[in-house]
């Protein structure tokens, strides 16, 4: 259940990856349509090869400018989604001021028209000149910008520090250019999109991964086109919510279109190339206000409310208005809506000044709207279900860690289990430390209680390599068990000899099956051997002669087996191979003796030839 | 090599293809460039031991540790000298590996003797060790070179391992009287100077001339002993005597020739061995056959 609304908190930025596929993906498609406008070929033609330029010019500007770095490491770390929440707060608590909003607007009002005359005048052919200037002027088109600049931005910009952020509203003039150039060159690709189709792409993106992944996502979008929308019924409910509510916030919309009214204006003065950007520049504003509301967390997403009415039925459900978890999906179909009814609204513009003022109009609704679904979402606004809370900076549900806690135990012990070290690494479980363990070196057993592993009830004995049962009563299986002595004890006179003589000489078992008292003789099963045959090894103490490495035991069974499979046929193999040793015995040196002669009859038969 | 392909096929009829082997041996012999798995394997056949579960066997013995400490102290007290002057030995077997197969062999002897009344072998004898060092030099692993080697010992040789070492002294005697059949003159030289077998050649019996050097020249010696009998041990020990007898008869200290035996060349004395057997008489041959198995003979010989 947390998981889910993790992914949420990044529909944000899962919008504008989206939107940047989409384009991608689109583009070629969708470049036919344009043929209405009035410089259709040369557009086609001019965003071609403003493309490319494009990107020149953005890496000029990007080295040009450190400001504009900066914006581009917030929306890279948009982007990532890592330390988006940092950034997208800090930046939604300062955008959060109205009074401030409305002043950086007017900044960039006045920036854009005068870069836009500078251009002009200054002859720029094309729109990559004017796409500059723009840049400077700071139009905001955060999604455009970030969708054209996110495989740069993430290699380049990765090392940029989140403290810039703080300069945001400075910084929103300069990040805008980039998305301005990037929307002049691809006019109709904007427009074009399939917005429906995209809309439950956004669905899907809200897996961080698929979002960072370009790749990816052009095939998400294809994927997507023939999916079911299963959020649909929610976002319809959401907009009828929000529909109301932000038809107030007209002053920031309308500030945005003024500057893209200008803009248009100004591409209409300019050759085939200006009134093609003019185009673009109709699109840009909606984007532009998508940008601003973005940053002042007032989302311009309003088109898309006006788009859906003909396919979502609006309703007021004051319930969803509360922060809730599913709450959050329209928060990102939000902004694919918004694209949707740019799209319209490019086409429109196109034609007519009239259709302008009509984006203007729907443009102001949804960024109003888009702004409250912002609030919503980006806000630190403490969602809660039962003792969970959602921790959006960390965008993780918060409340059931201890479920955890059982997990790091295990896998502390498990971890232990595999290395069988001679000094204990402090492990959590334990309390023993290193004076412990020193302290305990007289006392072997204290000292394996102490900082031996413990699992369940069983405790490592690491000096003789073996479990013990933690409290220490533990029985000898094999107590009262005599050990095998070789092949006969038949006579007890001999038996006592062997095990007097032999104190050193018993029998070992396998190690683990060692006695308990073995513990002062722990010593003498430390070695270097594998511990697969140590039960191989002798137990004489002192003497490594009768050890016998794992290496030296696969040797001997390997020459054993070569023999038997070389030269076996020469003998009769088989369970009686024990007793053989009579048979060969009487084979060789009594009936067969006469294999001592043969060298004797052979010397005396060729000595009478 | 043909050796080698010999062994590994699956012989139709054992005896004879024994006879074969031991022919091949004679003839060709196994060269040194042989690997060393090919001679164990050829030694295996020969003395018709058995190598399967040896190393289960020897592991078992293994397991036992050192044997008591009157036995493991006389086979430590020799087998740090073992083959001391023999590089190419030193550096193939370790003072270890001597010291655990004997100990597995007192085991084995320890064991055996309280089930059996019958051999009555000696856990340990001096010189054993030396008995022991061609196999280890020649065998690929420790239970291949023990078994081999327990099988000498309790199959091929056990009058001369015996508690009283009977069948030495019974191989004296008879090296006696093979030399006084074979080269009276030098015979007579050394038992004019109070050098029988009993003095000069005990460590040639006992060892089955593995205490000559080089350990390359011995270990052919052993290739045809495996195949023929080691009771052409005494013939070998009368070879070099009769190869070496002007030395010996110039010497105004021939016990130091006897005794530090120059290096010897198994292809010289073999021929010569083999030479002297149409000049033995059958009893004496006979004797010489039965003198390794039959504790009985030291009657006969004494007589």
């Amino acid at each position: 259940m947390s998981i889910r609304p993790v992914v949420l908190d990044d529909v944000g930025e899962t919008s504008f990856e989206d939107v940047e596929s989409t384009f991608t993906y689109k583009d070629d498609i969708e470049v036919p349509r344009l043929a209405p406008n009035s410089a259709t070929s040369t557009t086609t033609e001019n965003t071609t090869f403003s493309k490319d330029k494009r990107y020149s010019s953005h890496t000029e500007l990007a080295s040009d400018l450190d400001d504009d770095m900066n914006y581009n490491s917030d929306f890279e770390e948009y982007q990532n989604g890592t330390d988006l929440p940092l950034a997208v707060d800090r930046r939604f608590r300062e955008s959060s001021d109205q009074d401030e909003l409305a002043d950086l607007q007017e900044q960039l009002e006045k920036k854009l028209s005068l870069n836009l005359r500078n251009s002009k005048t200054g002859g720029g052919s094309g729109t990559r000149n004017v796409d500059q200037y723009i840049n400077h002027a700071g139009l905001v088109r955060p999604s455009l910008k970030d969708s054209v600049r996110q495989r740069r931005s993430m290699v380049d910009l990765a090392t940029r520090s989140k403290g810039n952020i703080t300069s945001l509203n400075s910084q929103q003039s300069r990040r805008v250019p980039n998305s301005r150039s990037y929307m002049n060159l691809r006019p109709s690709s904007g427009r074009t999109l399939s917005y429906k189709s995209s809309m439950p792409s956004l669905m899907r993106f809200n897996r961080q991964d698929v979002l960072l992944e370009d790749e990816d996502d052009e095939d998400d979008d294809e994927d997507e086109d023939d999916e079911p929308y299963p959020y649909v019924p929610r976002v319809r409910r959401s907009y009828r919510d929000l529909g109301p509510r932000f038809g107030e916030r007209t002053d920031d919309g309308n500030v945005v279109q003024d500057i893209a009214v200008e803009a248009t204006e100004m591409a209409n003065n300019g050759d085939d190339d200006d009134d093609n950007f003019g185009n673009d520049f109709e699109g840009i504003d909606d984007n532009f206000q998508f940008a601003t509301n973005n940053n002042n967390n007032f989302s311009a997403f309003d088109p898309t409310l006006r788009l859906s009415p003909s396919e979502y039925d609006i309703e007021h459900d004051d319930t969803l208005l509360t922060p809730q978890l599913h709450k959050k999906h329209y928060a990102f179909d939000a902004p694919l809506d918004s694209y949707r009814e740019a799209r319209q609204q490019r086409g429109t513009a196109k034609q007519a000044a009239a259709a302008a003022a009509v984006n203007r109009r729907n443009s102001t609704r949804a960024r109003a709207r888009l702004k409250t679904i912002r609030q919503e979402i980006d806000l630190n606004t403490p969602l809660k279900r039962g003792k969970m809370k959602y921790n959006p900076r960390e965008k993780r549900w918060d409340g059931n860690e201890d479920i955890l806690s059982s997990f790091d135990n295990i896998e502390n012990v498990d971890r232990k289990a595999f290395i069988i070290k001679n000094k204990r690494s402090k492990s959590p479980l334990k309390t023993s430390s290193s004076t412990q363990i020193a302290a305990s070196g007289t006392n072997a057993a204290s000292s394996n209680s102490q900082h031996g592993k413990v699992v369940g009830k069983m405790r490592f004995d690491e000096k003789n390599l073996r479990w013990l049962r933690v409290d220490g009563t533990e029985e000898d299986p094999f107590h009262g068990i005599t050990d095998l002595m070789p092949r006969s004890q038949s006579s007890p006179t001999k038996n006592v000899k062997f095990q007097s003589q032999g104190h050193s000489g018993n029998i070992l078992r396998s190690q683990s099956q060692l006695p308990f008292g073995r513990d002062e003789h722990g010593n003498r099963f430390i070695s270097s051997e594998s511990t697969r045959f140590h039960s191989l090894t002798t137990n004489s103490t002192t003497d490594p002669t009768y050890q016998i490495t794992s290496k030296q035991l696969e040797k001997f069974y390997h020459e054993e087996n070569k023999w038997s499979r070389k030269v076996g046929g020469w003998f009769i193999l088989g369970d009686k191979s024990r007793d053989t040793g009579s048979a060969d015995q009487s084979h060789t040196s009594l009936n067969d003796k006469s294999y001592m002669y043969e060298i004797r009859n052979m010397v005396i038969s060729s000595a009478r030839n | 090599m043909s050796i080698e392909k010999f062994i590994s096929q699956p012989p139709l009829i054992v005896h004879s293809s024994l006879s074969q082997l031991r022919y091949l041996v004679l003839s060709e012999g196994l060269s040194d460039e042989d690997h060393q798995r090919t001679r164990s394997h050829v030694w295996s056949i020969l003395s018709r031991a058995s190598l399967e579960k040896c190393t289960q066997e020897y592991l078992r013995l293994v397991q036992l540790g050192a044997p008591p400490s009157n036995w493991i102290s006389k086979i430590k007290n020799d087998t740090f000298r073992t083959l001391s002057t023999d590089e190419k030995f030193r550096n193939k077997v370790t003072e270890s590996q001597l010291i655990r197969v004997l100990s597995c062999f007192a085991w084995d002897v320890l064991d055996s003797n309280q089930t059996h009344e019958l051999p009555g072998l000696s856990p340990y004898v001096q010189g054993m060790n030396v008995l022991l060092a061609p196999f280890l030099y020649v065998c690929p692993t420790e239970p291949i070179a023990y078994k081999l080697f327990h099988s000498l010992c309790f199959q091929m040789i056990p009058t001369y391992l015996n508690q009283s070492l009977s069948g030495v002294h019974v191989a004296a005697k008879l090296l006696d009287k093979c030399l006084k059949i074979i080269d009276p003159k030098l015979s007579k030289f050394l038992t004019d100077n109070l050098l029988t077998a009993e003095i000069f050649g005990i460590p040639s019996i006992l060892t089955l001339s593995a205490c000559n050097k080089p350990l390359d020249q011995v270990i052919k010696l052993w290739d045809f002993m495996f195949a023929y009998g080691f009771h052409m041990n005494i013939l070998f020990i009368v070879a070099q005597l009769v190869i070496n007898r002007q030395a010996i008869m110039v010497s105004s200290s021939p016990m130091n020739l006897l005794r530090e035996t120059p290096s010897i060349n198994a292809d010289e004395i073999i021929t010569l061995g083999v030479g002297f057997l149409a000049k033995l008489p059958d009893t004496l041959y006979t004797n010489l056959v039965d003198h390794l198995t039959d504790e009985s003979i030291t009657m006969s010989n004494h007589l």
